[in-house]
């Protein structure tokens, strides 16, 4: 009886242990997984991304430039061409758009990997993934355009609004990567000469101008929709031009020509010049620069039209305005 | 009762274990290396055949690189890249001017200083060997420059040793100063301060001899010292210029100044910091000798290191841009700091 007792204990130790195995087995797969999938920001997965991006993004390479310029003199000689302006100035925005890529892409292999990449970090990433999607779309749209064998100017308007779509988009997706990038360059470059105030109003700038010009856009490929009857643009107000020439002035001025980053520190004609423009969100109770960007007129010469009653003796208005219109 | 004997056994051992390690730990460690400096540095002073008194870049110092020289086919001889010089000069002259504030200290960690410093020491030891082989075999190869060169070759290559280590043990001896002895904590803070004016001199020292560990990071690390200068290479002659302005620089006297500038200059000189260390990533993962041998084209190298172009766009915000951060803080340095 002892003895059958005992095996029937044996036999149920063994079940038991098991279990015991089995479980942690499912356990360690359990914070495995947790682990992949919760994996922490990484600074070089998005440095790669970022750098491709910088190499590939819209009209950098040649071919693309080519076929842009047989789209560009398709339209211009067609019944469309009043879309020739914002042809020209897609290629123009493309430009400063890489060139912010560019700028952001010689700092980021050396931000620090804190709290502050890793909230934007999927926002850098997705977008510009995204943008490399809506790029392809559009290439095959101009490709389409260019090779069309019937140039009839429907055909031509109607290809013209599904780019449009696609750049709309595009554009969208490389606004928010590089606002990400901005944050990452204010939160991730703490006490260092080349993150100041400086740089966090020009940064900043940006961010608006795009945002700006962007909704624009969108906005535009709401009015401007396929099916009209007419090739005539009678719902076609494009009203970006003023805007993208100050964005293109301004990304040459302050990003191409870093100086007044690199000398902030050492230079207080600058200290004050940018204590001064940012007197300017407390004292026009502003919280950016949007609606002085929104303000700039689409009829040459493109002035600045925003305008205040609130007595202004320091200057502080005139000096947001040579700030930003550097054409 | 056996799992208990067991158990007690095992804590044992890893009580012995862990007391032996305590035993067997750094024995330097609680030792001030006061005496070991003043050893090493009044022995290298002695070796007049490495050292001799000169003024090199406006540094002038015991500790200039004797015979230091190559031989041309026509058998004249050629000084050496005077970098190397000038960055030995100046580190020795660092080491020599403020080992002294180690004297009474106590209670600390030295095992860092004793570790650069014994690491330096064997390097003494080789470089002082190669200057003697330069010496005794002058006369002798004479007429052979193939011999006499390849005395220099190694000369030059123990050089290059002794500078990676003397730069360790100068900065180790900085940071010690500062974070162990709090040598600069009243620093800009008291009108009443008394040590100030010294405290003002090693902090400015200090921040020199990081801006020469810079240069000394790509003339002798990035470039495995061999000397690039004019070859197109901007970041290497930047620096080279660089090092002789800071020299010159260094040897000036500093003016009386106030809290307020003290204070704007320190926080300049943190934020360069913070410059500095992305410039020192930059550098440790860029070779500026396998980008010589891509002709400095920077897409062919590329193909083997990926983030090339940002770690030289970085190289060059820092030593060669025309607005650089490097001769930014110069102009600063000469317009506030310096007489």
């Amino acid at each position: 009886m002892a003895k059958a007792k005992a095996n029937k204990d044996y036999k149920a130790g063994g079940a038991k242990k098991w279990l015991i195995i089995v479980a942690i087995l499912v356990l360690i797969a359990i914070i495995v997984t947790v682990i992949v999938i919760l994996i922490p920001a990484n600074t070089s997965d998005a440095v790669d991304r970022l750098r491709q991006s910088s190499q590939t993004s819209f009209l950098e390479n040649q071919r693309e430039q080519e076929n842009y310029d047989e789209l560009e003199t398709k339209v211009e000689t067609s019944m469309v061409r009043y879309y020739s302006q914002e042809l020209q100035d897609i290629r123009t925005l493309s430009g400063s758009v890489n060139q912010m890529l560019d700028f952001y892409y010689e700092y980021l292999p050396f931000a620090e990997d804190n709290n502050v990449f890793s909230d934007n970090y999927h926002a850098i990433k997705d977008n510009l993934e995204n943008a490399v999607n809506y790029q392809q779309d559009m290439n095959e749209y101009i490709s389409e355009a260019i090779n069309l064998e019937d140039d009839a100017d429907l055909n031509i308007q109607n290809l013209w609004i599904d780019f449009r779509l696609s750049f709309s988009n595009y554009l969208g997706c490389m606004s928010g990567a590089i606002e990400a990038l901005n944050n990452c360059y204010q939160g991730c470059f703490n006490s260092t000469l080349s993150n100041n105030t400086a740089s966090s109003t020009i940064l900043n700038t940006v961010d608006d101008f795009l945002s700006v010009i962007t909704d624009e856009f969108e906005q535009l490929t709401q009015t401007d929709v396929k099916g009209h009857t007419t090739v005539g643009g009678q719902s076609y107000s494009y009203e970006s031009h003023g805007k993208v020439l100050y964005l293109s002035a301004f990304v040459e001025n302050y990003i191409i020509n870093d100086s007044d980053i690199m000398q902030y520190n050492f230079n207080s004609d600058l200290q004050s010049k940018y204590r001064l423009i940012n007197r300017y969100f407390e004292t026009h109770n502003q919280s950016n620069f949007v609606s002085v960007i929104d303000s700039i007129s689409n009829e040459d010469p493109y002035n600045i039209t925003l305008t205040f009653s609130n007595p202004d003796s320091e200057g502080i208005y005139d000096a947001v305005k040579a700030f930003i219109d550097v054409r | 009762m056996k799992k208990k004997f067991l158990f007690s056994c095992l804590a044992f051992v890893i009580a012995l274990s862990g007391l032996g390690l305590v035993a067997c730990g750094d024995e330097n460690s609680s030792i001030n290396p006061f005496e070991k400096y003043m050893d090493s540095v009044t022995t290298y002073k002695s070796a007049t055949t490495l050292f001799k008194h000169s003024v090199t870049d406006g540094i002038e110092s015991d500790f200039y690189l004797n015979n230091f020289t190559y031989k041309e086919e026509s058998g004249e001889k050629v000084e050496g890249s005077r970098y190397y010089i000038t960055l030995i000069a100046y580190g020795m002259d660092y080491i020599e001017d403020y080992y002294v504030y180690l004297a009474g200290s106590e209670g600390k960690d030295y095992s860092a200083l004793h570790e650069n410093l014994d690491a330096l020491n064997e390097s003494f030891n080789e470089i002082n060997q190669s200057s003697k082989d330069m010496v005794n075999d002058e006369g002798i190869s004479d007429k052979h420059n193939q011999t006499y060169n390849a005395h220099f070759a190694m000369y030059e290559a123990n050089a290059k040793d002794f500078i990676n280590n003397l730069y360790e043990t100068a900065l180790s001896l900085s940071d010690f100063l500062i974070q162990q002895e709090g040598f600069i904590d009243e620093l800009g803070t008291s009108s009443t301060n008394t040590q100030e004016e010294i405290q003002i001199q090693f902090y400015m020292d200090s921040q020199i001899l990081k801006v020469f560990d810079d240069i000394r990071r790509v003339v002798i690390v990035s470039s495995n010292g061999v000397n690039y200068q004019g070859k197109g290479v901007d970041v290497f002659d930047n620096a080279i210029s660089l090092l002789s302005s800071y020299a010159n620089l260094s040897a000036r006297y500093i003016r009386d100044l106030n809290n307020e500038t003290i204070e704007n200059t320190m926080n300049i000189c943190n934020r360069l910091d913070g410059e500095r260390n992305m410039v020192r990533k930059a550098l440790d993962n860029f070779s500026i000798t396998d980008y010589v041998e891509d002709d400095m084209e920077i897409d062919v190298y590329e193909v083997e290191n990926e983030n090339a172009w940002a770690y030289y766009n970085r190289m060059e915000m820092y030593f060669s841009s025309n607005i650089n951060f490097l001769t930014e803080y110069y102009n600063y340095l000469q317009n506030n700091i310096y007489e």
